[in-house]
């Protein structure tokens, strides 16, 4: 499935008419998150062509199953995701948040899911994994590290007898080396 | 691959000297053999699984941030 939630730190879970386990990729990390999203209630508007947040007037809902409550958007992050224009592709329509219960549908290819109707939408986790992603792959001194503590480790534990003649022969190679390349 | 190479001379050392090294030194170096063995255990793996390169001498921080490629 395709989402356009570009925002990272928020996932959502979205309601839909047949319960299923979905992922939703939010930035370049989270993509394998699993995110339990299920039906609650889906609210259609009478006059579909009066898309506005405030005239909303739901004529109808319908209450297919009951789950335990997740939490939902507050008004801080409904308006940052309006701000920035986030929209939700789900199911061939296109959902813009606008209030805290859920996203409208302005465009929709679904017969399912007509213009101007409420999908509801919680916040179901905030990720945390860019920060793992990122910072494992800009661990460019871990490497040097994990060589110094080898070496401090071989250093302090070989005999002494032995070690000498490791010296020599990696001190020759690494003069060897600089002295090849300079 | 370094600390591949410095766990395989501890290892040769270990059974080159063997009957010559005190007990004190012997417990030293079985404890370097040790320590060098994990190393580089992780190291090898780490380098093959996450495809790092041969010369990777991390072996500590993917337990710290995670272990996705």
């Amino acid at each position: 499935m395709n989402y356009n939630l570009k925002k990272k730190g928020i996932s959502i879970g979205v309601a839909f008419l047949l319960c299923a386990q979905i992922g939703v990729s939010e930035g370049h990390a989270s993509s394998d998150l699993p995110l339990l999203s299920q039906v609650t209630s889906i609210k259609t508007l009478k006059n579909n062509s009066n898309l506005k947040s405030n005239t909303l007037l739901p004529v109808s809902s319908v209450k297919i199953r009951k789950f335990p409550k997740l939490a939902e958007f507050t008004q801080k992050q409904i308006s940052m995701l309006s701000q920035q224009d986030i929209v939700l592709n789900f199911k061939g329509t296109e959902c813009r948040f606008t209030f805290k219960k859920g996203c409208i549908v302005f465009k929709s290819n679904s017969t399912q899911f007509k213009m101007g109707a409420v999908i509801k939408t919680y916040q179901s986790t905030l990720s945390s994994e860019t920060f793992e992603e990122t910072s494992f792959h800009e661990c460019g001194w871990c490497g040097f590290v994990g060589d110094i503590l080898a070496i401090v480790v071989f250093v302090a534990t070989a005999p002494a007898s032995a070690p000498s003649a490791l010296l020599l022969v990696t001190y020759s190679v690494g003069s060897g080396l600089i002295l090849y390349h300079a | 691959m370094l600390i591949v190479i410095l766990f395989a001379f501890e290892l040769i050392q270990k059974l080159t000297l063997k009957d010559k090294l005190t007990l004190k030194q012997n417990k030293r170096m079985n404890f370097g053999i040790m320590t060098l063995g994990i190393m580089s255990l992780l190291t090898v793996t780490f380098n093959i699984v996450l495809h790092r390169g041969w010369w990777n001498g991390d072996f500590f921080s993917p337990f710290l941030t995670g272990f996705s490629k």
